[in-house]
């Protein structure tokens, strides 16, 4: 049972100079939360999220390493944080990709260590055939995915389960975190 | 410890001792100049070879190790890595922009007098942990090239460090191998400092202070900081306080008290441990103590541990007693050419390398001068030479202190990257008008 069994085919994709306003349309269209981006080759070159998104909308000083533990004397100020959000959305997905935490899985890694990635990095997985001229995109891993794929092979030993957990089974692509 | 009595002289293949000391001391240090190696392991891949080769054993060697050193070094920042989890650093960081009006210029005043200060308690390296997230985030907000505060810290944090014993690693160092008390720093380094300060922010005036603007909008938005909110945990605070108080009037006290330094700040760091784990769970207790530890710089202990041998070993093998001779030819034994050339070229030395071992190998260069000023009571305007020198050279490049670095690393992240010349550019004229300013001093108090 490896990961190219159980991972979302053809999933929606962002190129790297498209606009974050773009990507984000796409997101919520699809109820998901991350998004590969590919270069202009069609090359793999990182993930945009939600949680990236949320990093760009907070000072720097917050973000950096060792970063500000707590940002609770700050006023509540509404207009800041929208204004952000308002630079943010036009600029290209790449200024905001993680690619150095990016956890990468193969097509024939088995499902425990699926499962333990997906519970090492709280976002989904990139499924990724690795051949000679690099890594090509061929996929994307979700909790929704695995939880899926282990209902569809329940059978009729606990229906309940089954049930609760084919909830977003026709999604058929990321919306967890 | 009688001189040279370490030297064991056991040397493989029945080599010269005085050439395989040196020239493992030589390589060490040029390693280290190098960067190219995490220098915490090359100085101890050269400490142990200095056993490994013979030069001590084993026992010798640790006889070089300055505990007392390595012990107020780690017993300090314990304590400050419990302290700060108390929002203590932030809140007084936030009420000293608020209390300018958030003006920037005032700002920068103000961070770069609390740098000066909580450097000369604590060290340099936590102290711009602690300042630099918080003058990125104000600078942010006011919408200013945040360049000018990292500046000033840099060279506030230096500054603030050499007025202490317990300000700046080669203070830490001198105080315990003479040994000095705190007392002795404050009243021979600490009238200077505030001078060197006012001199070096008003240069920093002139470049930019003078310039400096900020729309009111951007200064209503600090203004609307709520300080009180970053204090946490305020029983964390109190506990913190009352621990740090405790531990520096113990230093202000310890000859009376007949305690060293490490003694003090280890009790320190215990008795906060204590505080803050009594009524928790073994299982809590040890993730805090050992959270606690993980915050200690390693890299920085390990780094002396590795070098306190290496230098052990060549002052072993007499070496340093001839680098001291040359020293002594080249003043003509004169005390005030000698304080004055220690001044200037631990100055030079400590912009351009890391000033650490720079000191390291300058207090037994020192002590051994001894006979000729007539005692060791005579050698005071040199030691406080070698401290001005080292812990103001700092200043002289990005590369000169590891609070520089840190601080640099920091700009880098947020996007404001320091770079190498730029910086040295401006920062090695205002250090050797520093040191012009400590020549003064040094020569007028204790030379003439």
């Amino acid at each position: 049972m490896s990961a190219e069994q159980f991972m979302s085919r053809d999933p929606v994709t962002a190129h790297a100079d498209e606009r974050v306003r773009n990507a984000l349309v796409k997101m919520c269209d699809k109820h998901i939360h991350n998004l590969p981006v590919m270069d202009s080759d069609g090359k793999f070159i990182g993930l945009f999220g939600l949680r990236n998104l949320l990093r760009a909308l907070l000072p720097k000083a917050a973000t950096i390493s060792p970063a500000l533990k707590s940002l609770v004397f700050l006023a509540d100020n509404l207009e800041e944080v929208i204004e952000s959000l308002q630079e943010v959305a036009d600029q290209p997905v790449k200024n905001y990709l993680d690619r150095d935490h990016l956890i990468l899985c193969r097509t024939d890694e088995p499902i425990m260590e699926v499962i333990r990635k997906l519970y090492e990095a709280p976002t989904s997985l990139p499924v990724v055939l690795v051949e000679s001229d690099g890594a090509h995109l061929v996929g994307m891993i979700s909790y929704w995915d695995i939880l899926a794929h282990i209902s569809s092979q329940l059978g009729d030993v606990d229906p309940r389960l089954k049930s609760a957990c084919v909830i977003n089974d026709n999604e058929g692509s990321d919306s967890s975190d | 410890m009688t001189e040279h009595a370490d030297a064991v002289m056991n040397v493989i293949f029945g080599w010269d001792p005085v050439w395989v000391a040196g020239t493992l001391f030589v390589l060490t240090y040029a390693v280290i100049m190098t960067e190219r190696v995490n220098r915490a392991i090359v100085a101890l891949l050269g400490g142990m070879l200095m056993i490994m080769t013979g030069v001590l054993n084993q026992e010798a060697a640790l006889r070089g190790e300055d505990f007392n050193t390595l012990g107020l070094l780690t017993g300090m920042m314990v304590i400050v890595a419990i302290t700060r989890r108390s929002g203590v650093f932030q809140f007084v960081a936030i009420w000293s922009a608020k209390k300018v009006g958030a003006q920037p210029w005032g700002i920068l005043l103000m961070l770069s007098v609390v740098t000066a200060i909580f450097s000369a308690l604590l060290d340099n390296v936590t102290t711009v942990l602690l300042i630099v997230p918080v003058t990125l985030l104000i600078t942010q907000e006011l919408k200013v090239t945040p360049f000018p505060f990292l500046f000033t810290e840099i060279l506030s944090s230096n500054i603030g460090g050499a007025a202490t014993l317990i300000g700046d690693p080669p203070n830490i160092m001198i105080g315990s191998a003479v040994p000095f008390s705190f007392n002795d720093f404050l009243i021979n380094l600490a009238p200077i400092i505030p001078l060197i300060l006012l001199m070096t922010l008003a240069v920093v005036w002139v470049i930019w202070g003078r310039k400096m603007h900020a729309s009111d909008e951007a200064r209503q938005n600090i203004m609307s900081f709520n300080e009180r909110n970053s204090i946490t945990d305020a029983r964390l605070l109190k506990q913190s306080l009352f621990v740090l108080t405790t531990v520096i009037s113990g230093f202000i006290f310890a000859h009376q008290l007949h305690l060293e330094p490490a003694t003090i700040a280890l009790f320190g760091a215990a008795l906060l441990l204590l505080l803050t784990n009594i009524k928790r769970s073994s299982e809590s207790q040890a993730k805090d103590v050992h959270a606690s530890f993980a915050e200690v710089e390693w890299i920085t202990i390990f780094f002396f541990v590795g070098l306190f041998i290496l230098v052990h070993g060549v002052e072993q093998v007499g070496l340093l007693e001839r680098l001291a001779n040359a020293v002594l030819d080249f003043t003509g034994g004169d005390l005030a050419n000698t304080a004055l050339m220690i001044l200037w070229i631990s100055a030079i030395f400590s912009a351009l390398v890391d000033n650490i071992p720079f000191v390291a190998t300058m207090i037994p260069v020192i002590k051994s001068m001894a006979p000729v000023f007539g005692g060791a009571e005579n050698l005071e305007p040199l030691w406080w030479s070698l401290a001005l020198g080292a812990c103001l050279g700092g200043n002289g490049s990005l590369i000169g202190a590891s609070a520089n670095l840190i601080v640099a690393g920091y700009a880098e992240q947020a996007g404001h990257p320091i770079r190498f010349v730029p910086f040295m550019l401006l920062a090695f004229p205002m250090m050797l008008m520093s040191i012009v300013i400590a020549t003064i001093y040094i020569y007028f108090r204790y030379l003439v």
